[in-house]
């Protein structure tokens, strides 16, 4: 009776843990004419777009995502943008199952430091990604 | 030190003002307001608590902080040194004592009050300050560097609605970690900022004394520097091509040209780089000053909102380019840029031309045109300081239209001796020039030039400068005497005629030149004989060198009560009795 409860039990967590916001992973390039245009002027598509793409565990799961990107020289940002539970589940930008968003006007010689934090649903953060391009 | 001591020390400093250069230590601040809240119950305020609780509980349920400090004691435009935010934990801390990111600090994005302050308020962070994400056990307290959001506020980019401390991550359980509030009894215990800050160093005064001909080095600079971090200052002199040429406080032996000083204190970043100009009397000096990114100010600001990035809070003192553009990037945003040349020039100069060249960098008029203007900055600004949100005022009273230009690359050579000739006036004054579209109505177009932080030294702005000095020098020629007068004449500089002949005949020694002067009525005015003597009572003239073969001296006029636009006749008689005669135009 009692290793049937732990089952149950273990079971229970383990379905838990598998219904929340657990691991994030970045990457980051430059590209030009990206599939996904979400964030680009249309006048600068042309131009090679700094294009961070980010997948998590369960996008149902995300309160919040913000995605930084300083400048590592500088220490300046160069673009910053917050993504919630609605845009994210609108579909626009999702590519492959990972969410992809364009940053214009970054210089494809620069290198950047890109730091993404995950809320999840209650808003509490998890650990931040810290992503370097070009890649450390 | 206690509270007292620190304001005798600011007191002091104060009293004794800053022009010598000084950090300055205002007394620790207390927060004035605090907080912290709980993800659950999310509507309760915790503001007369005496403790700010940091934890996740559960991976859902958090607690987080909030604090504010008044920083209105700290003037726009200081430089902060270091700023400490610290904290004092009441019990046991759970967070490792040093280098922690176990712990974050994000400045607050909205206004939020002690009293009614809830999770369900929903304060968020300000994502373009970056987050405080290392902290470390100082003396008992918990202390977060925190000199970029300070700067930020100091400088008028952000409002300072104070800061968020919560724990990270948030959705691992953490163990408890309370702080004393502003609520506890024992003062020191309180949630506490500690700052040390200067006032930058610039150039009050300058004594520049210019050369005396364009080939001589007999030009100095003396400037008098205030403020600064530090009394003890290093100088470093330059030429135009970079070399040192000077460790003093002034600058001696030197001839016409620019010349940079460098100027530092003790404090690293304490430098000031001002360019001077030496002119030469008797000539004019044609000076190509383009000094590149130490002597030049520029920064672009930027309003745009994109999200929740909010660009007008954001320094672009580093970009490579000025520009002055009506663009989007998501959304519309307007681009104007600042620039100032660090250039102390002696108001006695004449600026003959100051022709600045700018380098064109994709211009880009897509659907109007690109009509520009510089007009002058009337306020104050620093160059990793200034945004949108604090930018300096500026006056439509100097006004240099900037035209359209195709796309491309074509640079600008604008007329700027009218911003010039303003501020050598007054060189306290030059807070440079605002570079802007005519108009920003959402329509694309963008005019942009490389700024002095460009990847190439050359693209850098520069101005040509010609500048003279009030006329001092007499450049007129001698005049030849001749047998007979014809219509041409000479004229006198200042009051002296300088004249010509040539004496075929040996001259005793001590002779002097026999000169009579006649006025347009052909009455004699002054006259010398060759003895030296005065000839038939008239007034005596100058007695100069009568000597064999060339003679040429000058004849100072200016004691004999000549008029001005008046014609004159200057006669000689030889040393065989012959008359000469030069016709003159007099002035003074």
């Amino acid at each position: 009776m009692k290793t049937t409860l732990l089952t149950i039990l273990y079971v229970l967590l383990g379905f838990s843990a598998y219904s929340q916001l657990g691991s994030v992973t970045v990457s980051a390039a430059f590209t030009t004419n990206p599939a996904v245009t979400v964030g680009l002027d249309p006048l600068a598509a042309t131009e090679p777009v700094f294009q961070v793409k980010v997948g998590v565990n369960d996008l149902t799961q995300v309160g919040v995502l913000t995605v930084k990107v300083y400048d590592t020289a500088t220490d300046n940002y160069a673009g910053i943008q917050q993504f919630t539970q609605a845009e994210i589940s609108d579909g626009s930008m999702l590519e492959s199952g990972l969410l992809v968003y364009s940053f214009g006007l970054l210089d494809p010689a620069g290198s950047f430091r890109i730091v993404t934090e995950a809320q999840n649903l209650e808003m509490g953060y998890l650990e931040p990604v810290i992503t370097f391009y070009p890649i450390h | 030190m206690n509270f007292t001591k620190h304001l005798s020390v600011l007191l002091a400093v104060l009293a004794s003002g800053t022009a010598v250069g000084q950090i300055l230590v205002p007394p620790v601040i207390y927060s004035n307001a605090d907080s912290y809240t709980a993800q659950t119950p999310s509507g309760t305020n915790y503001g007369s608590a005496d403790t700010i609780s940091v934890k996740a509980t559960t991976t859902t349920n958090y607690s987080r902080g909030f604090l504010k400090f008044d920083l209105s004691g700290i003037p726009q435009g200081a430089v902060i040194v270091t700023a400490k935010l610290r904290l004092t934990p009441k019990g046991t801390e759970n967070v490792t004592a040093s280098a922690s990111t176990q712990l974050y600090l994000d400045l607050a994005n909205s206004t939020w009050a002690e009293g009614t302050i809830t999770h369900a308020t929903g304060i968020v962070n300000n994502p373009n300050f970056a987050t405080i994400t290392v902290s470390n056990l100082v003396s008992s307290k918990r202390e977060f560097d925190v000199v970029p959001h300070v700067q930020g506020i100091v400088d008028g980019r952000v409002t300072n609605f104070g800061w968020r401390i919560r724990r990270n991550p948030e959705n691992v359980i953490s163990g408890n970690t309370s702080y004393y509030s502003k609520e506890t009894g024992t003062t020191g215990n309180r949630p506490q900022l500690v700052i040390t800050y200067y006032m930058p160093m610039s150039v009050s005064a300058a004594t520049v004394v210019h050369a005396t001909s364009v080939v001589a080095t007999n030009g100095s600079i003396t400037p008098t520097m205030i403020n600064g971090s530090s009394t003890g200052k290093t100088y470093r002199w330059y030429n135009s091509s970079g070399a040192q040429i000077g460790t003093a406080s002034a600058l001696t032996g030197v001839g016409n040209g620019w010349y940079g000083l460098k100027t530092y204190g003790t404090t690293a970043g304490d430098t000031l780089y001002t360019a001077f100009i030496v002119g030469a009397e008797c000539g004019e000096a044609t000076i190509n000053f383009n000094p590149g990114p130490k002597y030049i100010n520029d920064a672009v600001i930027y309003d745009w909102i994109s999200g929740t990035t909010d660009a007008r809070q954001v320094n672009n003192g580093s970009s490579a380019i000025i520009s002055a553009d009506n663009w989007t990037n998501s959304s519309w945003y307007d681009q104007k840029s600042l620039l100032k040349f660090n250039l102390w020039m002696d108001p006695a100069l004449i600026i003959n031309e100051a022709t600045m060249t700018l380098y064109g960098n994709s211009h880009y008029p897509l659907n109007r045109p690109n009509t520009s203007e510089l007009i002058q900055i009337t306020a104050n600004w620093y160059e990793f300081g200034v945004s949108f949100n604090n930018a300096p005022a500026t006056s439509s009273a100097i006004t240099v239209p900037m035209p359209n230009v195709a796309t491309g690359n074509t640079n600008a050579t604008p007329d700027v001796s009218a911003f010039f000739n303003a501020w050598k006036a007054n060189n306290l004054l030059n807070y440079g020039m605002l570079f802007q579209l005519t108009s920003y109505t959402d329509i694309y177009t963008r005019q942009r030039y490389h700024s002095s932080d460009a990847a190439s030294p050359a693209n850098s702005p520069s101005v040509l400068f010609r500048v003279s000095l009030p006329a001092n020098c007499d450049f007129s020629a001698h005049t030849e005497f001749r047998k007979e007068l014809d219509g041409g004449y000479a004229t006198t500089y200042q009051g002296k005629l300088k004249f010509f002949f040539r004496e075929e005949y040996q001259i005793e020694i001590g002779k002097k030149i026999p000169l009579t002067l006649y006025d347009e009525n052909n009455l004699v005015v002054a006259a010398i004989s060759m003895n030296g003597t005065a000839v038939s009572g008239a007034p005596l003239l100058p007695a100069l060198p009568y000597v064999f073969d060339d003679n040429r001296s000058s004849l100072d006029l200016s004691g004999y009560g000549l008029t001005t636009g008046k014609f004159y006749v200057l006669e000689l008689t030889t040393s065989i009795g012959d008359k000469q005669y030069i016709k003159f135009q007099y002035t003074n």
